[in-house]
């Protein structure tokens, strides 16, 4: 653990989520057309997704931009890795490339992780199952 | 502001889309999510 407990939790996000989605806004109520448009891509291929609101709290950008370099909301990680963001998950979406990259073409998946532990506030990840 | 580019370059060749992105990102340090809140980007090796 660093001295950073927000950075440790944004970490603990990604480690604990295999499909996660740091956006403005939630997916029922994006706040971005960004962010708005990759959240419904994700929603579109039916697979499950945690979905993290960065806007309570401008340090949690702050602190996933620093951990992940890159400077742009939305971010979507899939097993702990950048996929991308907006223009990324976009072009994966068009080229059919995107559900290979989330996993959702494998058979018999293994039941996704639950959320993040919701004590580790201000950052709440949202469990998406289903 | 919005911007949007298209970037095609031969120091891409061998890179991820993650790491195209963030070369050109890197440009703009510090500029992205304040005074340009968004650029979309395409990025291509040449």
């Amino acid at each position: 653990m660093s001295d950073n407990p927000l950075r440790d939790a944004i970490q603990q996000a990604i480690d604990e989520n295999d499909v996660i989605l740091f956006m403005k806004g939630t997916p029922e109520q994006p706040m971005c057309g960004f962010s708005a448009r990759t959240s419904a891509a994700l929603q579109s291929l039916d697979v499950s997704f945690a979905a993290v609101d960065i806007l309570p709290d401008p340090r949690i950008r702050q602190e996933l931009s620093a951990l992940s370099s890159w400077p742009t909301i939305p971010q979507l990680f899939v097993k702990g890795e950048l996929v991308g963001g907006a223009d990324i998950v976009a072009e994966l979406y068009e080229s059919g490339e995107l559900p290979e990259v989330l996993g959702v073409a494998a058979p018999a998946g293994v039941p996704g992780q639950a959320g993040a532990d919701p004590a580790s506030a201000p950052l709440t990840a949202e469990n998406r199952l289903g | 502001v919005h911007f949007s580019a298209h970037v095609a370059a031969p120091a891409f060749a061998g890179l991820s889309r993650v790491q195209q992105h963030r070369m050109v990102y890197d440009i703009f340090t510090g500029e992205l999510g304040s005074a340009i809140h968004a650029l979309s980007l395409k990025t291509e090796a040449t």
